[in-house]
């Protein structure tokens, strides 16, 4: 043997003097599958010394110290190439991209597990999902991507906020919203989305049982969604320019009155009301008629342009982007524009790793005015059509109703859109730093710091002007008003964590522990001036005379946390998982402050059983978690009594005297945390090659001590108290399922998922029977909580058809006070002795519909071919009722407001079969009360995004110097089927009452370009 | 090597020095808003003065003196409503129904947020150490807080009947036996509202100086203790307290110019008990109720009812029956038809005088038209006149509650049901009506004549103060009901129901133990 192998050596040692082999060396290049070049890769003769790294163009030379030696080219991030080197002069290596094997981590707080380990319930998104969509907030791309998760826009006004709910609703006066952590950073407040960059997202993980989410403890309750923004990748230096411009357009409008409608139906309202017509509706005044609706919303551009870098080295990456995004609103004068940057940079040497993740935006929101709590798009419905938009005579230039047009207590919205400012700017910095010790393999301790900081500037200033009525033109306030508001919102966050990861044999090992204080803080300062002490030629405060009004506050909160977690695996079949963590929050008194939560889940990943290695599953794992989170989105004041400053008087005439009172919130020290046990047993399957995928969970969800701000009775005086006020069960079942196979260059993948919920009311403390909410001056609380209900129970009267005879009045139930013929008739539900008792009274109000939705889904689906590829989004609900205060305000004959064309139809002596209520003004009819008339439908389903692209081969723009290019076109709510008749069925969220401030969703169509230098 | 652990001891120590930092005090140090802790006030004779101060506060709310006061006057049948009053239309002809928004619920909660407010006075400023000299506004404080109580409370009677009735402040426990209570009875309110006035009077001071001016005197709770016993027909109680109002035991009382009863530079004069005192210094949003940092602590009524084309909003004019009450006295043209009621060809200010067609020549608001064919007609009384440019539903007339005219009214009333139209009674009842440059009474009236001229003289010295509802279903009680003192006759009205409001909707949900007010 020896002297075989010495005369090897000496033969070979021969051969390479006879080549000149020593000394020989090797050139190469290293890129990536791309073509990008690799900076520092390393390149060494295994089992050697002999090495080289790659040069700047990824070109590297070694000197062999043999012809017959093994090249083993390594880089992060990419996957190790051994190449036997045989000769050869110029080496190209290509490096496979080890992203197949990254893509299947996912991100849970505090670290990231293997996907094929997670016994939870999780949803990752990634950037491939929401790209391309011309959204300003990550919200909506999100929508019907994840079961269980309900995303819900309340307005399609530029940079508004969603309603975002994970497994329903489960909170009545405490918060709903999920926890967000954006690069390790927590964030609590929601509108964190509207200021971030959607196209710096790398992943969206939603976390939606209570195991992974155990780990935030007191905060977990309500689901919890991990952002993690592109960092940069080792060796790859990559510049993106992304732009995209299009135009969105009112997806609907309703078919208001003319002139002439508006008339016919007004007239009959006063001759039914056995009032006199109004002078202007004679027919003689009339010339033409005005769209109220159609000059307040019009088409908006909406515009992107970003830029981006990636580069790295094996020890250093970094990653920044800047981004400007634009978008201007339907309604008149508003708009959203937002300037952002980021930076992620990581770095290591030795054993030590620092890195950081900064992001600053800067969004200015210029907003549609709200007066009387109704927005701009609601008076527009509410103008006469005869009423002109402008009369240059009054001061400002605008003309409101006049004596003989009707009501004159309108607000012009054109004049308040042109007149008013109403902006709003919000600097935002969110960021971490961060270090981390490995003190061996698999065990390393990590410090971060981490900041989440909101400025935020309101301003109004109305100038003066007048509708020439002699009306105060917006309802409020008499000439002009300047208004500044400072908010100051702050957020530190440090962490201790110490980390352990060990694969012992075929026992994976992990243990985390650590800590964790946040201290928040929110000052404000509100300023304003009114009438005569506005500069006429500064209008803002500093050029006034006297401020009017001058208010400040500021309210901590801080919250102490301890952490841990241990996983465990053997081998690769059977997996557990405990998470917990102990809260402290200074939102509850020291003997309540702190408390436990925990979770623990399972999961037997059968397909790796030998009893199932026929390979008819790919995939196949059962799961299950148990765990116990709370919820402490409360009044950081709820345990406190508060005195109120406000109470003053006057004495001697005018003089203006502070007081001091009880607070009208007393202190509950007996308060605790909301808490939540959550069950979920679920099964993963994959078949066919992993072509075909499949989701279930079913998931019982009990939140337990439910906050809830009580309303005591007003004889006490005090007006609530924060109670621990019952339970509400969210359970239901999530399926996803997803198909994707390539066939050649053909590649396309199918992806529904669809959640079933129930939501009920188990309990109510203290005896409570019900609790009322949702009224306003104008309706009664339109929603009731009570056991055996949804959180969101509808409640009034019964309607059942008009009444269309005097028979039919006379000889059914006593009809309320007023009723005549054609009004609407409600159904004898109940009475004192809780039967019918003939008589239509308060006892006969009755559950009349539910705003919980019973069933969300989504479709989604994409191909590629060649350079083409196309996607389309569909999303839905089901099963969901809305009080609709639309179709009231614009059927519902209140105060002269215009309506549709609906009430053309109306009951008559000689219309007697409609079943549209006659024409009588609200306020001298019944017709107005709650009930099931006003309740619609509210399910639809909707296109939420469709697009289609082209990549331009990489040959052809190689030519003009660009690495990748594609242009693609999207469309954002292409169409919606509902029959729901107001401007858009999202509008109610989830409560069932649908607001007053409508902004309806745009309809969105871009075209957009990625490019790669 | 060595580098390496001393940046790890660094990193680790700071961490740990901070983590011993984050003991439970880091929680317990976290500020809650910016107020004081209950449990920290209430310590010193400003704490004092400051927490009476707040017992005033609710009389500017909505619900009692600032808004909604003039419903009572679409029930009475004196205000018929406008276009404007579109909100509000379900109070003309008693069509409100328990669940009906603004007064019905708001005056409720006004009145008991006070109530709370004097029983926390009540219970704290007692414990408050004050100096030798300042002992005696301590007893004044406590004084105020019994007036309080009672005026509240006198609100609630008689616009609830019984109510629960809260001596104590509320603990905030669901466990407190006042958190759901059932109703108490009119007599036991009643008694209660007697004794704090009895209290009142027998230690407020009989006047103030300077800027204490406006708070409740000897004087204010005397006149109400009188009035309380008259609307429990307790009419020697009531005859013995008022007597002694108007003998000068409870301060120097007198008459002034009519008008001036309802004017901004004239507040606080020698007719005035108790007012409210409304300015436009406070808060710049009317629409802001309550303690709202900036709402307003102005009269809005004042706005409500003026005719005035800009800043006024004739919600309610004049009841075509109101003016014709007034139109069969000729002789109230003079004075309080005139300073009450305003018409075409009366001067105001800078309307000299009023057009015939004021609203034709931009002096009245549009909705001044809406008479229903009658003549043109406005309150004039305590509401924005033509020369007032004070901004929107900011007029800081002060509302006179209690004012000697109706000390003597009342007195010639009790007077008469004890011992029939004495000369005292017809002198007290002519010093109003000398005041008002008409006839004195004609002697040799009897009993129920007599009864019924008070009827009459209430109306033509009251209108618009929003005391004719309450004086109908008073009188209603009486043993004897002339017509003219019929409550049948506002319009509308259900015997055996509108004598009261219903308890609000809201209420009733959150206290099921309290029983809704018949027939509602």
């Amino acid at each position: 043997m020896m002297n075989e192998r010495k005369l090897a050596v000496f033969l070979m040692l021969l051969l390479a003097f006879s080549g000149h082999v020593m000394g020989q060396t090797v050139t190469g290049k290293v890129i990536d599958p791309s073509g990008i070049p690799l900076v520092g890769a390393n390149v060494v003769e295994q089992g050697t010394t002999y090495g080289a790294v790659t040069d700047f163009d990824g070109n590297f030379s070694l000197e062999l110290s043999s012809s017959d030696v093994v090249l083993q080219i390594s880089y992060i991030g990419y996957e190790t190439k051994l190449i036997p080197y045989t000769g050869q002069k110029e080496l190209k290596v290509v490096l496979p991209n080890a992203m197949a094997l990254l893509d299947d981590i996912v991100v849970i707080g505090y670290g990231t597990q293997k996907k094929k380990d997670v016994t939870g319930a999780m949803k990752t998104i990634k950037a491939e999902g929401i790209e391309g969509q011309p959204v300003s907030n990550m919200a909506s791309a999100m929508q019907g991507q994840v079961a269980g998760l309900q995303v819900t826009s309340s307005s399609g006004q530029p940079g508004a906020g969603h309603n975002v709910r994970i497994r329903g609703t489960s909170s009545i006066t405490g918060g709903s919203n999920p926890l967000y952590v954006i690069d390790n950073v927590i964030v609590t407040n929601g509108s964190a989305l509207a200021t971030l960059n959607t196209s710096d997202i790398e992943s969206i993980n939603v976390l939606k049982d209570a195991s992974a989410p155990a780990i935030y403890g007191a905060r977990a309750a309500n689901g919890v969604i991990i952002i993690t923004t592109k960092r940069g990748k080792a060796g790859k230096t990559a510049v993106n320019f992304h732009t995209y411009a299009g135009v969105q357009t009112p997806s609907k409008k309703l078919d208001m009155l003319d002139a002439q409608g508006y008339q016919t139906v007004w007239n009959a309202a006063q001759d039914n009301a056995e009032l006199e017509r109004f002078a202007n509706l004679d027919g003689t005044t009339l010339t033409e008629s005005t769209d109220w609706q159609s000059a307040l919303l019009n088409d908006a551009r909406i515009q992107n342009y970003e830029l981006s870098t990636t580069s790295g080295t094996e020890n250093t990456n970094i990653s920044s982007s800047v981004n400007h995004y634009q978008e201007d609103g339907m309604i008149l004068n508003t708009g959203f524009t937002r300037t952002s940057v980021r930076l992620n940079a990581d770095t290591h040497f030795n054993n030590l790793k620092l890195g950081n993740s900064f992001y600053y935006s800067h969004s200015n929101f210029r907003d549609q005015n709200v007066v009387n709590g109704r927005g701009m798009l609601n008076w527009a419905l509410s103008q006469s059509p005869a009423v002109a938009i402008r009369n240059e005579n009054n001061v400002g230039g605008f003309n409101g109703p006049q004596p003989g047009d009707g009501a004159l207590n309108k607000v012009n919205p054109i004049a308040a859109q042109e007149l008013i400012e109403n902006t709003r700017r919000i600097n935002r910095f969110l960021g971490n730093v961060y270090a981390q010790y490995e003190f061996f393999d698999g065990f390393s301790y990590k410090l971060s710091l981490g900041a989440d900081m909101a400025g935020t500037f309101n301003r109004y200033f109305a100038p003066e002007f007048d509708l020439g009525n002699g009306q105060t033109p917006l309802s409020i306030q008499n000439g002009k008003q300047v208004t500044e508001r400072r908010t100051d919102q702050s957020s530190i966050l440090l962490e201790n964590m110490l980390n352990f990861k060990r694969m012992i044999g075929k026992h994976d090992v992990a243990v985390l522990l650590g800590h964790s204080a946040i201290a928040n803080e929110t000052s404000y300062q509100h300023t304003s001036v009114v009438g005569e002490n506005i500069s006429e030629a500064f209008p803002v405060i500093n050029a006034s005379e006297s401020v009017s009004d001058l208010q400040g506050g500021r309210s901590q909160r801080r919250m102490l946390s301890y952490f841990g977690r241990a996983s465990y695996g053997y081998d690769g079949k059977y997996l557990a998982m405990f998470n917990y963590r102990r809260d402290g929050s200074s939102a509850f008194t020291a003997e309540n402050a702190f408390e436990d939560f925990m979770s623990a889940s399972l999961g037997w990943v059968i397909s790796e059983e030998s009893f199932l290695e026929d390979g008819f599953f790919d995939l196949l794992k059962l799961r299950g978690s148990y765990g116990y989170l709370g919820n402490d989105q409360i009044n950081a004041s709820a345990t406190q009594s508060v005195v109120n400053l406000n109470s003053k008087t006057i004495f001697n005439g005018n003089v203006l005297v502070n007081g001091v009172s009880p607070g009208s919130q007393v202190a509950n020290r007996d308060l605790v945390w909301e808490k939540q046990e959550q069950l979920n047993l679920g099964l993963d399957m994959a078949i066919l090659r992993n072509r075909l995928s499949l989701t279930v969970d079913y998931f019982v969800k009990n939140s337990k001590d439910l906050l809830l701000r009580f309303n005591l009775p007003k004889a006490t005086g005090v007006g609530a108290v924060y109670l621990n006020a019952g339970q509400v069960q969210n359970k239901g079942w999530e399926f996803d399922l997803s198909y994707g196979d390539k066939k050649g260059d053909f590649s396309y993948n199918i992806s529904a998922n669809a959640t079933l919920l129930n939501n009920e009311v188990k309990e109510l403390a203290y005896g409570l029977e019900a609790i009322e909410r949702y009224g306003n001056s104008y309706f009664v609380p339109r929603n009731r909580i009570e056991v055996g209900n949804s959180l969101f129970a509808l409640y009034g009267y019964q309607a059942d058809g008009i009444y269309k005879s005097e028979e039919e009045l006379n000889d059914g139930p006593t009809p309320l006070p007023g009723t005549a013929v054609g009004d609407i008739k409600y159904k004898d539900i109940s009475g004192p002795e809780g039967v019918p008792d003939g008589m239509i009274t308060n006892d006969d109000r009755t559950f009349i519909g539910d705003g919980n939705q019973d069933i969300i889904y989504g479709f989604s689906m994409s191909a590629k071919y060649k350079g083409f590829d196309c996607s389309l989004q569909l999303q839905g609900v089901y099963g969901n009722e809305v009080f609709n205060e639309t179709k009231f305000y614009t059927q519902g004959y209140y105060n002269t407001y215009n309506m549709t064309t609906d009430v053309l139809d109306a009951w008559s002596e000689t219309n007697p079969n409609s079943d549209t209520p006659r024409a009588i003004p609200s306020n001298l009819s019944n017709n107005d009360e709650v009930s099931s008339y006003w309740v619609e439908d509210a399910s639809y389903l909707r296109l939420r995004n469709v697009q289609l692209g082209y990549t331009i081969p990489a040959k052809a723009v190689g030519v003009i110097g660009l690495s990748s290019c594609r242009l693609y076109t999207s469309a954002q709510n292409l169409f919606t089927i509902t029959d729901f008749s107001g401007y858009d069925p999202e509008s109610a969220t989830f409560s069932g009452v649908q607001g007053a401030q409508l902004y309806p969703t745009p309809k969105t169509f871009v075209l957009g370009a990625q490019i790669g230098f | 090597m060595k580098l390496k652990y001393k940046l790890l001891s660094v990193i680790l120590g700071s961490s740990l020095l901070f983590a011993s930092g984050c003991t439970e005090e880091f929680l317990q140090d976290a500020i809650v808003e910016q107020q004081l802790d209950a449990n920290t006030f209430y310590q010193s004779e400003e704490h004092a003065i400051a927490a009476s101060n707040a017992m005033y506060s609710p009389l500017h709310w909505q619900g009692l003196f600032k808004r909604h006061r003039y419903m009572l006057d679409f029930m009475s049948g004196d205000l018929i409503p406008t276009s404007g009053a579109n909100q509000l239309m379900e109070y003309p002809e008693f069509r409100f129904n328990p669940t009906t928004q603004n007064f019905i619920p708001r005056a409720w909660e006004a009145c008991y947020v006070g109530i709370s407010r004097a029983n926390v006075v009540l219970e704290q400023v007692p414990e408050i150490q004050f100096s030798q000299e300042t002992e005696e506004m301590k007893t004044r404080i406590l004084g105020e807080a019994k007036f309080l109580r009672g005026f509240y409370y006198f609100n609630l009677v008689r616009l609830y009947g019984g109510v629960p009735l809260y001596t104590e402040s509320f603990s905030g426990g669901l466990d407190d036996p006042m958190f759901q209570p059932e109703r108490n009875t009119e007599e036991e309110v009643y008694a209660q509202i007697e004794k704090d006035f009895m209290d009142a009077a027998a230690t407020l001071p009989l006047a103030y100086e300077g800027d204490d001016i406006g708070r409740a005197t000897a004087g204010a709770a005397q006149a109400f203790l009188g009035k309380v016993y008259l609307y429990q027909q307790k009419y020697g109680e009531a005859r013995t307290a008022l007597k002694k109002v108007i003998d000068g035991e409870f301060g120097d009382y007198a008459l002034v110019p009519f008008n001036d009863n309802f004017l901004e530079g004239t507040e606080n004069n020698v007719e005035s008990l108790f007012e409210i005192q409304q300015a436009n210094v406070a808060g710049t949003n009317p629409w802001r109720d309550k303690d709202d940092p900036i709402a307003s602590r102005a009269n809005w009524v004042a706005s409500a009812l003026s005719p005035r084309n800009g800043g006024g909003f004739a919600n309610g004019l004049p009841s075509p029956e109101v003016n014709a009450f007034f139109n069969a006295r000729p002789e109230e043209n003079a004075v309080r038809r005139y300073f009450t009621i305003a018409r075409p060809g009366d001067v105001w200010a800078n309307w000299n005088p009023i057009a015939p067609d004021p609203v034709a020549a931009k002096q009245w608001h549009v909705r001044a038209a809406e008479t229903n064919g009658e003549p043109f007609s406005a309150v004039r009384k305590f509401v924005k006149a033509p020369n007032d440019w004070s901004p929107f539903n900011q007029v800081g007339t002060n509302f006179r509650v209690m004012r000697y005219a109706e000390v003597l009214l009342l007195f010639a009333e009790a007077e008469n049901e004890v011992n029939g139209p004495t000369a005292e009674a017809y002198s007290a009842i002519n010093q109003v009506r000398e005041r008002a440059q008409v006839d004195v009474l004609p002697a040799g009236l009897d009993k129920e004549a007599f009864f019924e001229r008070i009827v009459t003289e209430r109306r033509l010295e009251l209108t618009f103060e929003f005391q004719r509802f309450f004086d109908l279903v008073r009188w209603g009680k009486r043993a004897n009901v002339p017509a003219i003192a019929d409550p049948a006759q506002m319009p509308g009205f259900v015997k055996g129901k509108n004598e009261v409001l219903p308890i609000p909707e809201e209420e009733i949900i959150a206290n099921p133990n309290l029983a809704q007010n018949p027939n509602y």
